[in-house]
């Protein structure tokens, strides 16, 4: 629980920081020093309202996740001409995520809606970059911003179903996954990074608040979804000829998950927090660890562009240990929250766990590959060097983080 | 105890000394690495001495209670079977370390190598330490992916590929032995060992999984732990991974074939208990056992290759092994895992010495010089190995049988302790009769010698080796009891490998004396269209190739179906 001045305060840091760094917007390196500096000072309030005991439990962890994430992406992003406006909607986002993780005063519509509407905003900016059609994606942000605008004017159980359908839109659960590939594969690089941990955080977030609130009988409903979600997911990855797709698609087979099990009955639990947190940084990580590959990268964006690991063997040993922890293996937070899931009391033995293990093991498969063409594979150019030590900071940050949640118990992070 | 905790940290100091600081002088560092190894050895080699004496070292870091809400339930227990592993793999590992250093010097990842290594003894050794299912689990899921790793040179695309088959396969047992351990939990509340075997033992549970099939939860959780043990032992059909990873560097192969491959006789024996409350499983265990054994031995007979022909030699051993956990002759099984692994990894790391004197040597492979006895039929050789291998083991079973009153044909145990002694030796014996270039009378005396070596090693994992494995006769007893085959099946399966040794023999016979057995022709042409199944590796790498193609398209067909289209 989080009162109502803190979460101001927590958004508030972020906000005014990117507000500020407005002032270097033609100089990106300096705007890139004081955001980091931003996301350092939010990292320490919430350090500081999470040991003063004004934020406690999933709010606290997720918090923490956006801003060690948000000062990863920062770090690990080049400070190029014209690459100023994405950092300072990162902080912009941060301020969205950390307002919306720790808020739990505030109505679940403004919680959900403020990040998704920026999320749709972003989409239709950065459409003429896209590889891709972007408008299902923007569509879906949209509607996932709308439902959270019209939820308040609803009565219930029809309020609750709007959210449900913002949530769906955050947290992606199929149908509606299109905004958050949408938003990994068309933002620019460090954008996509930061996004694919924000939404899945505030989704996971507002849908704890939600949940009590929903229809009876809408359980199996999700549940299929979500089983539609892992299988959509994970062919998707397996069939993406992109290396951002195969993680986009990954991803969202796996943040199906803890929409099963809660639609199975199992509320918003340590376990599944965990893993819906490291699941999302996972994905941040590795989208920002193909950015640094790929930018110096002959062939990059390419599934097969690689041969990494000979010129860049620093970089090599970061990108393997991502790539470990996305795919579930221990001793990361998405093995250790899949874990605290599987092994919850009371969850029985139905199909779902079936469906669970076997995209637990198509990770291992499209995610492997992915490493190996990544790092193994000859067929681009030697990259002229190494990653730089602020790029292999932000990476080993992100690892770091993913093993702190996959040691310490969910019931002390998240309980 | 606290030097207990120091066992698996030694091997990553090793691996530490390799990554920290200059990398020309990493050879010399690699000294500090050998030690470590060897004093992990040495306290491993305490342990076991410690375990025997006062019993098992246990150390917990979490509550039991609680420990489902770990991610990393970090405990250890060291009992006998947990100590003896120790030594093996502690010993091994630093033979290969110190191989390693001279052997992969100036490979371009000789720091990586020998730090992988090392973080796979410390995984091993913690695994074969695992205090509770879901610790054996993390490091036995991290032994997956570093056997990927440890292929090595993954620039290379046919060792790439092979990586990649390794990490597959090896996955697909995985995610089966996490559903074993999620099903025990959700049937049985509990992780711990000691409890997981008392609640079993306690509470008969029926699952229905399908209309009008009931299947005890017990056997639910072992059927779905032993597919685990199966690929990682690489048992029929998931053994084809074994083969493609051969283009590993030789030391790996050491430490795959006398440490990694082992875990699946590990994990079977550590679960014994389990085993022993489902009979179903020991079946299918017996039964895979003994088709990979058939498969691994037959397979090996026609490679070219000698690296090939050693790992579907393990393949075949691995079988037996499993084999042996299915008859209920658990200790057994651990006997042979030691014994296999030691003369493997001897002769893996001898391999690649063979391979360099036969480039340089024309004169080798041998086998072309005239022998003594003119090749001709050896009269005394071939009464020797007939008197040994048929007529002896006869009369010591109607002496044990009819003048000391031991009712052999009662137990199952004992039969199959007799029964592996006796086709041992034979297979033995039946080998050193291709021993032409030598003296008859000296390889009667090698048949002498090794039937008096087999009866005794037998005796010893039969008597010895098992009561220190497992002190509790009655828990023997129970094994052997949960095992035992349905009469008419036992005694044919026996009936049919006795006609085979002494076909075996006829077969030996007619060839030594210039004649020709009386083979019909439909099995004449049987036996050509066996061999080319078998060169093709029964084409289960096509069907697999074939199987993973259909795969493959059906997530880009059924993806453009859901999602409207590839990104």
């Amino acid at each position: 629980m989080t009162d109502a001045r803190t979460s101001l305060l927590l958004a508030a840091v972020p906000l005014v920081g990117a507000a500020i760094g407005l002032a270097w917007r033609g100089d990106p390196a300096a705007a890139r020093r004081w955001l980091l500096l931003v996301a350092l000072a939010t990292g320490g309030v919430v350090a500081w309202a999470g040991t003063a005991g004004y934020v406690r439990g999933s709010d606290f962890v997720m918090a923490g996740l956006l801003a060690v994430g948000a000062f990863a992406v920062l770090l690990g992003q080049p400070a190029r001409p014209g690459t100023a406006a994405p950092l300072l909607w990162t902080a912009a986002l941060l301020a969205a995520g950390v307002g919306a993780a720790a808020g739990d005063s505030w109505p679940p519509a403004a919680r959900l809606g403020v990040p998704l509407g920026l999320v749709a905003s972003l989409l239709f900016a950065y459409r003429s970059e896209a590889a891709r059609d972007p408008r299902p994606a923007i569509a879906t942000a949209a509607i996932g911003a709308l439902a959270c605008l019209v939820a308040g004017s609803l009565p219930p159980p029809a309020s609750a179903i709007a959210l449900l359908v913002a949530a769906g839109t955050a947290l992606p659960l199929f149908p509606l996954h299109a905004a958050y590939l949408g938003a990994l594969t068309v933002l620019p690089g460090g954008l996509a990074a930061f996004v694919a941990l924000l939404l899945p955080v505030v989704g996971f977030q507002g849908l704890a608040a939600i949940l009590p609130g929903l229809p009876a009988g809408s359980a199996s409903a999700l549940e299929a979804l979500a089983l539609a979600g892992m299988a959509v997911g994970s062919f998707g990855a397996l069939a993406a000829p992109r290396a951002t797709a195969v993680v986009a698609y990954g991803t969202v087979a796996f943040l199906a998950i803890p929409w099963w099990f809660l639609a199975a009955g199992q509320l918003a639990s340590g376990p599944a927090a965990v893993f819906a947190g490291a699941a999302a940084l996972a994905a941040s990580g590795m989208l920002l660890a193909l950015g640094i590959g790929q930018a110096r990268s002959v062939g990059g964006g390419g599934r097969h562009a690689g041969g990494l690991a000979a010129a860049m063997p620093r970089f090599g040993v970061a990108f393997s240990l991502l790539a470990v922890a996305a795919m579930g293996l221990p001793p990361f937070g998405v093995f250790g929250g899949l874990l605290g899931m599987l092994l919850a009391p009371d969850l029985g033995w139905p199909g779902g766990i079936v469906a669970i293990l076997l995209t637990w093991l198509a990770a291992s498969w499209y995610l492997f590959d992915l490493a190996q063409a990544s790092l193994f594979s000859g067929k681009a150019a030697p990259p002229p060097g190494d990653a730089r030590p602020a790029e292999l900071a932000a990476l080993y940050i992100v690892v770091a983080v993913l093993a702190i949640l996959g040691v310490v118990p969910a019931g002390r992070l998240a309980g | 105890m606290p030097a207990l905790l120091l066992l698996p940290i030694l091997p990553l100091l090793a691996a530490a000394v390799i990554l920290v600081g200059s990398p020309a002088k990493r050879r010399r560092r690699g000294a500090y690495g050998v030690l470590a190894l060897a004093s992990a050895f040495a306290l491993a080699v305490a342990a076991l001495a410690i375990v025997a004496s006062r019993g098992p070292l246990t150390v917990r870091f979490y509550e039991a209670a609680a420990s489902a809400g770990l991610a990393l339930p970090l405990g250890f227990h060291v009992d006998r079977l947990g100590a003896l592993m120790m030594v093996l793999v502690s010993g091994v590992a630093a033979i290969i370390y110190r191989y390693s250093l001279n052997y992969m010097y100036q490979d371009a990842g000789y720091g990586r190598f020998l730090a992988l290594i090392g973080v796979t003894t410390s995984v091993l050794l913690c695994m074969v330490a695992s205090a509770n299912l879901v610790m054996l689990f993390v490091c036995w899921q991290l032994l997956s992916y570093l056997l990927a790793l440890l292929a090595h040179n993954l620039a290379h695309p046919a060792t790439a590929a092979g990586a990649r088959k390794t990490f597959r396969f090896l996955r697909a047992g995985d995610a089966a032995f996490l559903a074993g351990i999620a099903l025990a939990y959700s049937l049985y509340g509990t992780i711990e060992f000691e409890t997981l075997f008392a609640r079993v033992a306690a509470t008969p549970i029926t699952l229905s999984p399908f209309p009008g099939i009931e299947v005890s939860g017990a056997t639910a959780v072992a059927l779905l732990v032993f597919v685990g043990a199966m690929s990682k032992s690489a048992q029929f059909p998931v053994h084809v991974w074994l083969p493609h990873s051969l283009y590993a560097p030789t030391p790996v192969h050491a430490l795959l074939h006398a440490g990694i491959i082992n875990a699946g006789g590990f994990l079977l024996n550590r679960l014994a208990p389990l085993y022993a409350q489902s009979p179903t499983t020991l079946h299918v265990a017996f039964v895979v056992g003994l088709a990979t054994a058939i498969l691994g031995a037959s397979l090996m007979l026609i490679q070219n290759d000698i690296k090939k022909t050693l790992g579907y030699s393990t393949i075949g051993q691995m079988g037996y092994m499993v084999m042996e956990c299915g008859l209920g002759a658990f200790a057994l099984a651990v006997f042979h895992l030691i014994a296999h692994g030691l003369f493997k990894a001897s002769v893996f790391l001898n391999c690649g010495d063979v391979i360099h004197q036969a480039r340089r040597e024309p004169a080798l492979p041998g086998g072309h010089g005239s022998a003594p006895g003119g090749g001709e039929f050896l009269r005394l050789t071939w009464a020797t190995g007939f008197f040994t291998t048929l007529l002896m083991p006869l009369l010591v079973l109607l002496v044990a049988h009819g003048a000391l009153r031991i009712p052999l044909f009662h137990h199952q145990g004992a039969s199959i302790f007799l029964f592996f002694i006796w086709v041992t030796s034979s297979q033995a014996i039946l080998t050193l009769t291709r021993l032409r270039f030598v003296a008859s009378w000296k390889v009667s005396g090698a048949m002498l010698a090794t039937l008096v070596v087999v009866v005794f090693t037998y005796l010893f994992a039969a008597e010895r080796f098992t009561e220190f494995l497992y002190p509790d006769k009655d828990a023997v007893a129970a094994y052997f009891a949960a095992a035992a085959l349905p009469g008419p099946i036992f005694d044919g399966l026996v009936g049919m490998t006795t006609l085979l040794v002494v076909l075996g023999w006829y077969y030996l016979y007619a060839q030594s004396r210039g004649e020709r057995m009386p083979i019909p022709a439909w099995l004449q042409a049987a036996r050509v269209r066996l061999y080319v199944l078998y060169f093709d590796q029964l084409y289960l790498d096509e069907l697999y190739l074939r199987l993973g193609r259909a795969l493959a398209g059906l997530p880009a067909r059924a993806w453009r179906a859901l999602a409207g289209g590839a990104s």
